[in-house]
């Protein structure tokens, strides 16, 4: 997928990749990757600025800890509030696909 | 916000744990990776208070071209110095005599009695008859209160020609009421 349509929907991937749990921001560009059948390819130059922007503004904390293979790495986890930003942005994107589906299906 | 401030000056400590981070990320991956460094200064930016960065900068470099021209500064130092003092005395006398109320409880009731002499130009003089003063306490309607005030010349003598005076501003205390109205 083009990088321009990844706009804005990269913070609800993030959101999503942590909802299940605590994860590096490698782990996070696999997860996506593999989850959206190898269609996602999120840019490190956008995740890493990314994932500061949503620390800054509480959705998300970092703490570094150990990876699997025994590296320093930083972790991140969802907070409270990034879970209810997480929780509605899921259904504004659902609201918003089921509009443009309505709008293309209209005969 | 506050994250951020602290990511601004704590910056070195910042910009090595971004570097760690990205590293880590970097030895994971075999294929290609992007831009270190550009990603590296993405991401420093988006953590930190940038303007707040480049305020400090610029205000590092107006002081070392000020030092250039100490002569130059000097007169600019002190004309701001002296604009701002005028400005503060005007502004301090503006205050005390056109902004803050009198400092009676019904300022702008308070009035000043004065005589006009028919067939004499308007004049300026304050002064009242004593003996109207009085009438003026006994049979007035429309004043709730009445304060009278005198100057009263002190000689100080010493024989001296002209004689060393005083000028006192006296006030009699048995017109003014107990509250809510005291002369200044």
């Amino acid at each position: 997928m083009p990088k321009d349509k990844l706009q804005g929907t990269l913070d609800l991937l993030v959101l999503q990749t942590l909802a299940r749990g605590t994860q590096h921001g490698y782990g996070i560009t696999c997860h996506i990757l593999a989850a959206s059948g190898q269609q996602l390819r999120v840019e490190e130059g956008s995740l890493y600025p990314a994932l500061r922007r949503m620390e800054s503004a509480g959705l998300i904390k970092a703490e570094w800890a150990r990876s699997e293979n025994n590296r320093r790495a930083r972790y991140y986890q969802l907070t409270k509030k990034g879970a209810k930003l997480l929780a509605e942005e899921t259904r504004s994107w659902e609201a918003r696909i089921a509009a443009v589906r309505a709008f293309l299906e209209f005969a | 916000m506050f994250r951020r401030l602290m990511n601004s000056l704590r910056r070195k400590q910042l910009e090595a744990e971004i570097q760690e981070e990205i590293e880590f990320h970097r030895s994971q991956t075999a294929g290609s990776f992007g831009n270190v460094t550009a990603i590296q200064e993405q991401t420093r930016d988006a953590s930190a208070i940038v303007w707040l960065e480049t305020f400090v900068q610029d205000v590092r470099i107006a002081f070392r071209l000020l030092r250039r021209t100490p002569s130059l500064t000097g007169i600019a130092l002190l004309s701001t110095a002296l604009s701002v003092g005028a400005t503060a005395v005007v502004f301090t006398a503006v205050k005390a005599v056109l902004l803050k109320p009198l400092p009676y409880s019904r300022p702008s009731e308070l009035v000043q009695l004065r005589t006009r002499f028919t067939g004499a130009a308007p004049s300026h003089n304050d002064w009242v008859f004593w003996n109207d003063t009085q009438e003026i306490v006994r049979r007035t309607r429309t004043l709730r209160f009445v304060g009278i005030y005198g100057n009263a010349v002190f000689d100080l003598g010493g024989g001296a020609y002209p004689p060393k005076h005083s000028t006192v501003f006296e006030s009699l205390p048995a017109y003014f009421p107990p509250s809510g109205f005291r002369p200044c």
